[in-house]
């Protein structure tokens, strides 16, 4: 038996063993107490099918930094706007001049309305008119008959 | 003909061990080959579709293994060359002790110092146990440069070993 796994073993440096041989030195010398330097390189070997990469499928690492960081960045970004509003009044004008800008470019829209306004009025104004006319022109006619 | 799932989890969720093993010897550090394995299962389940069409689903998914790898080494470290051999502990002595002490740490160094093709050639074939035919597809090496880079690969195992043999057992 110690001379055919010699023989296997020198076949094996050859490189000329085949699959089944070369489980059968593992085999072997994984299940005897051989303590040659070979003996441990076939022990490392069987060793080495044991190495798992013990997957939990795992989210990758960035990922949690990347929530962590997006969460600050919102909080941030929260506070920050929530302070600006506090501080400032949104109608709040402090240049006179600007104010006064305003308060005319205000008052030419509601002007501008208003002369729309007027004109509509105008129409409404033609239309009694006309229905005036044509009433008289009724009243004429009865009278006439 | 069993549907795309199916073929998924019966020809390739079987190997994710031996495909993690090979990414590492690659790679060299168990995360980045933890995320060279799934990045690698997320492309073969969207190509999940050819699996039906093809022959042998594991070597083809161990060559997406490959390559990615190869990718994440080049991209990764471009100052170190693929085939670049690094020496394996410091002396004969250290050798020794090593070996008897940490005996994986040491097939782990003693591999890391073969060439990038001998390299993969031995793990596909010792640690996987693949036949040469597989070896050459995956490789996408010649059967006679499998054969080749696995001897050269065990010679130069057999010298270390020998080495430490003289030291003294």
């Amino acid at each position: 038996m110690a001379s055919d796994i010699k023989k296997l073993l020198e076949k094996y440096w050859a490189g000329e063993t085949t699959v089944q041989e070369e489980q059968l030195l593992k085999q072997h010398f994984n299940e005897s107490h051989n303590i040659s330097p070979a003996g441990q390189y076939f022990k490392s070997l069987n060793e080495f099918k044991e190495l798992k990469p013990n997957l939990s499928f795992k989210q990758r690492n960035y990922s949690r930094f990347t929530v962590a960081a997006s969460i600050a960045i919102g909080i941030i970004v929260a506070v920050f706007v929530f302070r600006d509003a506090q501080s400032k009044d949104a109608f709040l004008v402090e240049d006179p001049q600007e104010a006064l800008e305003i308060t005319r470019n205000a008052l030419m829209m509601v002007s501008s309305s208003l002369n729309e306004g007027g004109n509509y009025s105008l129409q409404l104004k033609k239309f009694d008119d006309t229905k005036q006319i044509l009433k008289n022109k009724e009243i004429k006619d009865e009278k006439i008959d | 003909m069993r549907t795309p799932a199916n073929m998924f989890n019966q020809t390739i969720l079987p190997h994710t061990d031996s495909f993690y093993r090979f990414a590492l010897s690659i790679v060299k550090e168990p995360e980045v080959a933890k995320d060279v394995l799934q990045d690698c299962l997320a492309k073969i389940w969207k190509k999940r579709e050819a699996l039906n069409d093809i022959d042998n689903p594991q070597a083809w998914a161990f060559r997406i293994v490959r390559n990615h790898s190869l990718d994440v080494v080049r991209s990764s470290k471009p100052q170190l060359e693929i085939s670049e051999t690094r020496p394996i502990a410091g002396s004969d002595g250290a050798d020794f002790d090593l070996l008897y002490n940490d005996r994986r740490k040491w097939l782990d160094l003693t591999i890391s110092a073969l060439t990038e093709k001998q390299r993969q050639v031995y793990m596909l074939r010792e640690v996987e146990e693949m036949s040469y035919q597989e070896i050459s597809e995956i490789t996408e090496l010649s059967l006679s440069d499998v054969k080749v880079n696995l001897h050269r690969a065990r010679l130069s195992i057999k010298s270390k070993l020998e080495k430490i043999d003289n030291h003294g057992v």
